[in-house]
């Protein structure tokens, strides 16, 4: 059989589509509410699709990473808040179109501008994912191997730290946590302690859950306050028209450009994505002004940009093994518990499951979009349930969840202290992607190392080090140097919020502009219940710094 | 990017950098990597390694050297440069200690429950893990400022039954 009917076969079988529709619910739920991020929900479900055949537990976590990332939209659209930090973007114009009373035509063209891009992107693993491993194959031997590894945790800490320092700190943590366990050269014990949990290496499903879900968990516990916000109601008239189809089209080409380009970039994600599309939509833009004031534009180019970025994390993390965001980090640890380790050699040994994601990741696109479509009203409801049911179910599945891998309690244990030392990570500003990579990856890396140095004093250097080991080593140094260099060249009070640090001055002068003129007309839509009494009670620092933002 | 709308008790509220809070995070990412340094010299080799192979000693070695200086250059940067902004980090709201530290207090408390397994009380076998998963969702959601009786006594009885159902007969998860 083919490997095309193979994959297809593989998911001809009622249990997938069942699954699938588990992850259809949980990706649209974990998506609509604000805190709880794709990364906390499919680093849970890891903890429950490990006994499940690969293709089975693909459908469930690529489905939960599809549907959040429609999902996610809604609460940026009626309450300004990101539903994960994808569509951070979509805020930009989202929300200012809601106060217009026009969510409903948001959310439609939020959905379909979302698929198309998830399609796009789509497109692209299909064709690259193959090309890009069998290459990768071929060309990369223990060096070249070893320098992608440091490549892919340097990217990571580019990306995902705001002091480079503390983010190479975090890469370090997790390639430290990494060599806990047998050395499988020599099958010396390191760090073991004399306990029997520790021989096979950390857990790293505990590590995971712990670092992304209780830590997440245990931060909102932290920062919580009664919140006024109520989502906007009045979703006034859904379906867009002519015009503002032919208006969006521009702008979802430039977003859906940008995305697929970013997706391609290891560890950039769709937060990165959705705020440089908007940016280029804005400056292709006919109607530059109408940016930033509820422009319709604004949301099609924010979210195709964020949407187009899955396929590129796709592929990188299928075709090379370094994961593409860092859902797909997460997503690497519950593969290789199934024994399916992504990397070059992945399509070479199981060419069907190629066909089997993108089959996956279609099957998902659509539902989510017609669910998407059905109806919304529904989910604004949901926006109200209660923090404390959240919380407390979010903990309890934590910990199932870790139980279920091994049976153990001392791996729920070890899931609290990463937790624990997570939020403080979290409140350090240190990133926990970069911590899960090197755990991830370390091994790999030492072998590599390891076989790289035992070479090397046979050969010449050059024979040994190809250009494409020492091209990917130098991309490492500049993908950590690079964002050191352009944060230290801006002045201090510029680089505040992750979103001023990639947008441009321009935009983020346009944006505050727009923001204070709506904020002056009183004729609009607000989801904020004001409380009389607020003013007196509230605590807010008066620091000159605050105020200038 | 937020506006000066900032009298909105809703507005995001950020942390404040603070000095000593950047120099107590160095001080203790220093000892971290330096007790991992020390734990590094202290593996035992069942065999020394072949000339051009790398021991296991090695790759930590390099991993903890590495820790060391990029510690003590934060260390360094924290005393003598200004606190870096911490805007993208939300500000501690009174009572969020409380919570999390309650909540750690609970789990652990449950782990402790649940790991005694099964218990025999008048001549019954009773499996500790329900009635445990049901304290431990009814002192969170006390924690968290839940006070309806009612819904109380539901959620958590209903979602512990799910529970058990779901995973300890469905799943099969020894529980």
């Amino acid at each position: 059989m083919t490997p095309l009917l193979e994959g297809l076969n593989s998911l001809l079988d009622i249990s997938i589509l069942l699954y699938m529709l588990v992850g259809l619910l949980l990706g649209f739920m974990v998506g609509a509410f604000p805190g709880i991020t794709a990364t906390m929900a499919v680093a849970l479900a890891a903890g429950f699709t490990m006994t499940l055949e690969p293709v089975q537990g693909l459908a469930v976590l690529l489905t939960i990473y599809v549907a959040a990332n429609f999902g996610d939209r809604v609460p940026s659209i009626l309450i300004n808040t990101p539903g994960t930090p994808a569509s951070i973007a979509t805020t930009l114009d989202g929300y200012p179109m809601a106060k217009q009373g026009r969510a409903g035509l948001a959310l439609t063209m939020s959905a379909l501008v979302s698929a198309v891009g998830i399609l796009a992107s789509l497109v692209l693993f299909a064709l690259a994912a193959v090309p890009i491993a069998s290459f990768a194959r071929d060309y990369f031997k223990s060096p070249e191997l070893f320098a992608l590894v440091v490549f892919g945790i340097a990217i990571m800490i580019g990306i995902s730290s705001k002091s480079m320092l503390k983010g190479i700190l975090a890469g370090l943590f997790g390639l430290m946590l990494g060599t806990v366990g047998t050395y499988a050269a020599t099958a010396d014990k390191r760090f073991t302690f004399g306990s029997l949990d520790l021989v096979e290496g950390v857990n790293f499903i505990a590590v995971i859950i712990g670092l992304f879900g209780i830590a997440e968990l245990f931060d909102q516990l932290l920062t919580h306050r009664k919140s006024h916000v109520r989502p906007i109601s009045s979703l006034g008239r859904w379906w867009p028209n002519r015009s503002e189809f032919a208006q969006s089209g521009r702008a979802t080409a430039v977003g859906g450009a940008v995305g697929l380009g970013v997706g391609l970039i290891p560890a950039a994600g769709g937060d990165i994505a959705g705020l440089i599309g908007w940016e280029r939509a804005r400056k292709a833009s006919k109607k530059q002004e109408m940016f930033g004031k509820g422009s319709i534009e604004g949301v099609a180019a924010s979210d195709t940009a964020s949407s187009a970025t899955l396929g590129g994390s796709l592929t990188t993390t299928m075709a090379l093994g370094i994961p593409g965001d860092s859902v797909m980090a997460v997503m690497i640890g519950s593969m290789i518990i199934w024994g399916i380790t992504p990397g070059p050699t992945l399509f070479t040994d199981r060419p069907d499951l190629v066909v089997s994601i993108v089959g996956i990741m279609l099957v998902a696109t659509l539902l989510s979009l017609g669910l998407s479509l059905v109806r919304m009203k529904g989910m604004v409801k949901l926006l109200d349930v209660p923090q404390p049911y959240l919380w407390s179910g979010i903990l309890i599945f934590c910990i199932i969840g870790t139980y279920a891998t091994s049976n153990s309690l001392s791996t729920v244990i070890t899931m609290l202290v990463f937790g624990v030392v997570g939020v403080l990570l979290k409140r350090m500003q240190v990133p926990a992607g970069p911590v899960v990579l090197g755990l991830l990856l370390g091994p790999l890396a030492e072998e590599n190392l390891a076989r790289t140095l035992a070479i090397l004093p046979t050969r010449p250097f050059f024979e040994v080090v190809s250009p494409i080991a020492i091209v990917l080593l130098v991309l490492a140094v500049l993908s950590i140097v690079m964002p050191a260099i352009r944060a230290a060249r801006k002045p201090r009070a510029e680089r505040a919020s992750f979103a001023d640090s990639v947008l441009d001055t321009a935009s983020i002068t346009q944006l505050s502009k727009a923001h204070d003129e709506l904020a002056a007309d009183p004729d609009l839509l607000t989801s904020t219940v004001r409380n009389p009494q607020a003013p007196k009670t509230r605590r807010f620092r008066k620091n000159s710094k605050e105020n200038k933002k | 990017m937020s506006s000066s709308e900032v009298a909105d008790s809703d507005e995001y509220q950020s942390a404040t950098p603070s000095r000593a809070l950047e120099i107590a995070f160095a001080v203790v990412a220093l000892a971290v990597t330096a007790g991992y340094l020390m734990l590094t010299t202290q593996i035992s080799l069942r065999r020394e390694a072949a000339p051009g192979q790398i021991d296991a000693r090695f790759w930590p070695m390099v991993l903890a050297v590495t820790g060391i200086v990029v510690a003590i250059v934060l260390l360094v940067i924290a005393i003598t440069r200004p606190p870096s902004g911490r805007e993208d980090i939300e500000r501690i709201q009174p009572g969020g200690v409380m919570r999390v530290a309650a909540t750690l207090v609970i789990s652990i408390a449950f782990i402790a429950l649940w790991s005694l397994g099964s218990v025999i009380l008048f001549g019954y076998r009773i499996e500790v893990f329900p009635i445990a998963a049901a304290l431990l969702m009814a002192g969170l959601m006390l924690v968290y400022g839940h006070r309806r009786w009612l819904s109380l006594i539901i959620y958590t009885a209903s979602l512990t039954a799910f529970i058990y159902v779901v995973f300890g007969m469905l799943l099969r998860i020894p529980l």
